[in-house]
């Protein structure tokens, strides 16, 4: 069959959908033959032959010339035009020859509406519209229907049956399947279409999250800019004026003097190269550059290493209790990002509490790793500055004369996240402050 | 002898105000400072300045504030008052003349120009002051 279908119907270059419909059209051919066959076999039998046995029998030639001719023409739309004219007129003249014509309105209307359904049917948007009409047309037909004796000899109940059944159901079930099968076809498509919709719908939602996170990034950044270069202009000014008060009065200035304002000066441009170097690490962590190597070391004795190391370097030395509840912990750590992290927080609790008063370190191996904290007993925070604590340049309202450049904590921020840990702090204004890091194992 | 010009400073980062009071008491002038807006008006208020030199970006109260506090008192309204600040943009500077101060001075500064500006507001202080009493003298 689908050899055949090939060789009478198909050119190479026709698409799928023209394939499908040639096909059915070619379905509905040959049974619609079948059906002339059999008519013209019961007339045969019931009324001897004759101009009604004659007609299916036309019928049958001129629906297997349509075949033959649309394939050597290689235009499928005759074997339509054929089964137009077999369909419409055929069971028309058939009705005519019984004489019964003033009855078989009905029936020719139906005649036309099945190749007009496949000629529809070919045009796939109007198939739809084809399978309403032609299921209503197909119901007013069947209840519609009076009783086929007008000459009382010509056909029986059971022939006029068969002929509706032949004639009408089987080709209607033939293109009313098909039919069906395009219209599966068009839900796929509507369906695909709608998922295609679906999926724009989101690129075109994450493209506008990005485009929003980009915009936010770049006020971020305005602002960022904005703010080093606030923060950078008072040093700059406290540089300017000492140097403007060497040049201007140094007649009136004595050697103490200028040293000491030489000094305050070369303080300054240290504090900002500080300020400099931790606004680096803040670029680079938000452009994702920061180096990062975890390796497996021993905890405990890295921090104790570290503030042994930033002890020696400070002019005055503190008490410094340690609290550590194993010797060795092993967790895996970059040790240039912990020893920031350390002397962080060590610096701060040395700059933020007074001279005779003790730092607090104590580790403590956890469930899921490690935590260590840093407790000194100096000004503390207040709830408000708390939560702005983690903000470039933020300060807090009771540092006073303290320096600081605000970026220390954003900075340590940066380095927690890099071990995927994260820090507390818990503090009272005037009682001090503690600050407990966690680190994870894995 | 006259009594030295009266300066407040008003900034809160320690080193500058420092330097600032230096370059202003090596200039002959009397300098109080402040380390905050609120200490800001509270001297403001004790010490009754000629001339008001203020920081914008402070704790506790901002540069802004002490100039709409302090111009609406009778105390000072015709103290001349000078913005001192790291905002430097056109919009920061508009910002502050609208609110009707005299001078808007970025930082980092010359210290040139901060006594020019500080001298030429006194002076103009100064002639307002001789020009209202001529009138006085003339009614």
């Amino acid at each position: 069959m689908k050899t055949l279908t090939y060789k009478y119907c198909f050119n190479a270059s026709d698409s799928g959908d023209i394939k499908i419909a040639k096909s059915l059209i070619l379905i509905i051919s040959i049974c619609c033959s079948f059906c002339g066959l059999v008519w013209s076999g019961i007339y045969y039998f019931f009324f001897g032959f004759g101009l009604t046995t004659l007609l299916p029998l036309i019928f049958v030639v001129i629906v297997i010339s349509s075949i033959f001719i649309s394939h050597f023409t290689s235009n499928y739309k005759i074997l339509v035009y054929g089964q137009l004219v077999c369909i419409t007129w055929v069971p028309g003249f058939i009705q005519w020859s019984l004489g019964s014509i003033h009855h078989s309105g009905f029936v020719i209307a139906w005649c036309f509406l099945g190749p007009i359904g496949a000629l529809l049917f070919l045009n796939e948007k109007e198939a739809r519209i084809w399978m309403v009409m032609f299921i209503l047309i197909l119901g007013i037909t069947s209840i519609g229907v009076p009783t086929f004796s007008m000459d009382g000899l010509k056909v029986t109940e059971n022939a006029r049956t068969i002929f509706y059944l032949m004639n009408i159901g089987v080709p209607s079930a033939v293109i009313f399947s098909a039919t069906a099968y395009f219209m599966k076809d068009l839900i796929k498509q509507k369906e695909r279409n709608f998922s295609l919709l679906q999926i724009t719908n989101e690129k075109n939602k994450e493209i506008e999250k990005s485009l929003k996170r980009e915009k936010e990034l770049g006020i971020l950044k305005t602002n960022f800019v904005s703010m080093v270069s606030h923060e950078f202009r008072t040093p700059l000014a406290t540089i300017n004026a000492n140097s403007d008060i060497i040049l201007r009065y140094s007649d009136e200035l004595s050697r103490d003097d200028i040293n000491k304002r030489l000094e305050k000066i070369k303080s300054e441009v240290l504090d900002m190269t500080v300020m400099l170097e931790d606004i680096l690490i803040i670029g680079k962590s938000d452009a994702q550059k920061l180096d990062f190597n975890p390796v497996s070391l021993d905890i405990v004795s890295l921090i104790k290493d570290i503030i042994a190391e930033y002890q020696l370097s400070e002019p005055k030395s503190r008490t410094i209790i340690f609290n550590v509840s194993t010797p060795i912990i092993m967790i895996p750590a970059d040790k240039k990002w912990i020893k920031h992290i350390v002397n962080n927080l060590l610096s701060n609790a040395i700059k933020y509490s007074g001279e005779d008063q003790q730092i607090e370190i104590s580790i403590k191996k956890e469930p899921t790793g490690i935590s260590f904290s840093f407790k000194d007993y100096g000004v503390g925070i207040s709830k408000e500055d708390i939560a702005m604590l983690f903000e470039p340049f933020y300060r807090g309202e009771n540092v006073g004369e303290i320096s600081g450049t605000g970026l220390g904590l954003v900075i340590l921020q940066k380095a927690l996240n890099l071990h995927k840990g994260k820090i507390e702090v818990e503090s009272e204004i005037g009682k001090g402050s503690n600050f407990r890091v966690t680190l994870p194992a894995v | 002898m006259k009594d030295k010009i009266k300066i407040l400073v008003i900034e809160d980062t320690h080193d500058l105000r420092e330097v600032i009071v230096d370059i202003l008491t090596y200039e002959g002038m009397q300098v109080i400072e402040a380390e905050n807006g609120q200490v800001g008006i509270d001297k403001a208020k004790e010490h009754l300045p000629d001339l008001i030199l203020c920081d914008i970006m402070m704790p506790v109260k901002d540069g802004h504030q002490v100039f709409h506090e302090l111009s609406h008192n009778i105390d000072f309204k015709h103290t001349p008052f000078i913005f001192l600040s790291a905002k430097t943009t056109a919009e920061n500077v508009r910002e502050g003349m609208i609110l009707g101060a005299d001078d808007y001075i970025t930082k980092p500064f010359q210290s040139d120009l901060l006594i020019s500006s500080i001298k030429s507001r006194l002076k103009k202080k100064a002639d307002r002051k001789e020009s209202l009493k001529q009138s006085f003298k003339t009614l």
